[in-house]
């Protein structure tokens, strides 16, 4: 599957990274605000992306989402500030709260894959994974 | 905070202040009130007296009217000798003693009027007397009686006499309600005077109070203000300071993980990504600890452990875990024994994880929790190949296991290692100490 990173912090989002990549997903890139998130999601057309809520250059990672859902990615939040359902305003499939873990993060891809696939069994949400 | 301290210092400074102001002029007031009963007593019976002057001067004004009607019939008698000219005669005699018993009744007080009285009475006694005589000499001489007796004047002589007695006993009795109805206006005055106190000193009281209470009330209003808005910063500060603690112990579990999965040597990288693994162990104590604008003082550890072992378990790997955390009810435990114990259990699952299943095997790891008495018991076991007899006494085991032992010693626990057939079992046994009090 094929995923986008948006994070601000970079050693985050290489750690995040080469957990995906490890579980054998493909990071299609990081980017740390809107501008470059839109230009990565539109260059490189990923499935998911896992998106921090506070950005560099005061992007909301709120406004990242409803874009991104709109170019039709989904989109995770990977959080220390979760957003409750009104706030995300079902933009987002769900979060993980930071600090998270190498399984959780890549159970959650692992999920949204089988959400996004056609005619695949629905599993249930892995631990950690809160849904919006 | 300094400046809102002084303020409230200062405004309760004021309010003792007032407080001991309205304590001084309220005990003024009850005595105030004491005297004043005093003074209506007082009152009444200064009233009292200025009645019973009037009625002695009534008395006496009455004896000189009965003597004077007495005199009249009397002298209408004489001139016609018509018997219905004695009524007011015979009326006037038994009046004026009864008049003269009232008089001495009333001045019994009164040494001096009393001899007055006594001298009235003789008068009194006398006029009546000479009156009866000359009556009876009429009633005997008939239509021949001469009124010489009458031209001789003795009788007005002596009424002369009864009228310059009883004008001096008015003029007595005026001077003393002339002195009586000037003590009763003075004590007329005392009250009137209280009363203009009382009502300016409780209305200035109740004045001065609406005023102070007025005042605390805007100033405790914008205080409040500003105390509401400090805490909303101090939320907002939190917030972000816990925001900044999640991401920081983030960065430092991705920093070792990044750095294990880019390093050479296997070893190195096993024990850099144990390391991530006991960030996170720690991480999701505060993950509990912090939420948003609070902070917990109490950890809930059922689950804790489940989280823990849902993310000691290895991203790709054949064992799978199985859980029976039985507690019966939340289990709170403060920070100081929930760090250890995510510790530990992470270490013991990482153990087992790492050396149960060597080359593919597949397996079982479990974790049993459950509470007896003031007692918590957390049974980690696996159905892998089992530890070697050297790391399953007492000091074995890598730099992992230790750690687990000398965290069970703080946690003043008990870590007892079983070897099965096949596996190992870990049994924490720990105290549960009672959650301390909140620090933040």
């Amino acid at each position: 599957m094929k995923i986008l990173i948006i994070e601000d912090e970079f050693l985050i989002a290489e750690g995040v990274s080469l957990t995906l990549q490890s579980a054998g997903h493909a990071v299609t890139g990081i980017a740390e605000d809107l501008p470059t998130a839109l230009a990565l999601a539109g260059q490189e057309k990923p499935d998911m992306a896992f998106v921090d809520i506070k950005l560099a250059n005061g992007s909301n990672g709120l406004d990242v989402a409803r874009a991104l859902k709109a170019m039709g990615i989904a989109c995770v939040f990977a959080t220390g500030n979760p957003p409750n359902k009104a706030q995300a305003g079902g933009v987002g499939l769900g979060y993980i709260a930071k600090p998270f873990s190498p399984r959780v993060l890549v159970q959650t891809a692992a999920f949204v894959a089988g959400v996004l696939s056609p005619g695949a069994p629905s599993a249930a949400a892995p631990h950690g994974f809160v849904t919006l | 905070m300094p400046n809102r301290t002084d303020a409230s210092l200062a405004r309760r400074m004021v309010r003792a202040r007032a407080a001991r102001v309205s304590a001084l002029l309220l005990g003024g007031l009850f005595i105030g009130f004491l005297l004043l009963v005093v003074v209506f007593i007082e009152y009444r019976r200064a009233i009292d007296w200025i009645d019973h002057t009037h009625k002695v001067i009534s008395a006496v004004e009455e004896l000189q009217s009965t003597l004077s009607d007495a005199e009249s019939g009397q002298r209408g008698y004489l001139l016609s000798l018509d018997p219905r000219q004695l009524v007011p005669y015979e009326e006037g005699r038994e009046r004026s003693r009864a008049l003269l018993d009232r008089l001495r009744s009333l001045t019994a007080d009164n040494p001096v009027q009393q001899d007055k009285v006594t001298a009235l009475r003789s008068l009194t006694a006398d006029r009546l007397d000479r009156m009866a005589e000359l009556l009876r000499q009429a009633d005997e001489a008939g239509v021949a009686w001469a009124p010489a007796p009458v031209r001789e004047g003795i009788g007005a002589n002596m009424m002369a006499e009864i009228r310059r007695m009883t004008a001096t006993m008015r003029a007595d009795e005026d001077l003393l309600l002339a002195g009586r109805s000037r003590h009763a206006t003075i004590l007329e005055l005392l009250m009137i005077a209280y009363g203009i106190v009382f009502v300016t000193v409780t209305g200035w009281l109740c004045f001065s109070t609406v005023r102070r209470l007025e005042r605390d009330y805007q100033a405790e209003r914008a205080e409040g203000e500003v105390l509401a808005a400090t805490l909303q910063e101090n939320r907002i500060l939190l917030d972000e300071v816990n925001h900044r603690v999640k991401n920081s112990l983030q960065i430092v579990a991705n920093l070792l993980r990044t750095q294990a999965m880019r390093h050479r040597s296997e070893e190195v990288r096993q024990e850099l990504l144990d390391s991530s693994s006991r960030v996170l162990a720690i991480a999701e104590v505060h993950r509990r600890l912090y939420g948003e604008g609070a902070v917990y003082d109490t950890v809930e550890l059922t689950d804790l452990i489940r989280s823990i072992a849902e993310n000691a378990v290895p991203p790709t790997g054949g064992a799978e875990p199985s859980m029976t955390l039985a507690t019966g009810a939340p289990l709170s435990a403060p920070v100081d024994t929930a760090v250890p114990v995510a510790l530990i259990v992470n270490e013991l699952l990482t153990n087992s994880y790492k050396h149960a299943f060597p080359d593919g095997r597949r397996g079982r790891v479990t974790v049993d929790m459950a509470v007896a008495g003031n007692e918590v018991r957390i049974d980690v076991a696996d159905d892998g190949i089992g530890l070697p007899e050297e790391v399953a006494g007492n000091s074995g085991g890598g730099f992992g296991l230790n750690t687990a032992r000398n965290l069970t010693r703080q946690l003043r626990g008990r870590l007892e290692i079983e070897r099965l057939t096949p596996g190992t079992r870990f049994l924490l046994t720990f105290p549960m100490k009672p959650p301390a009090p909140t620090q933040a």
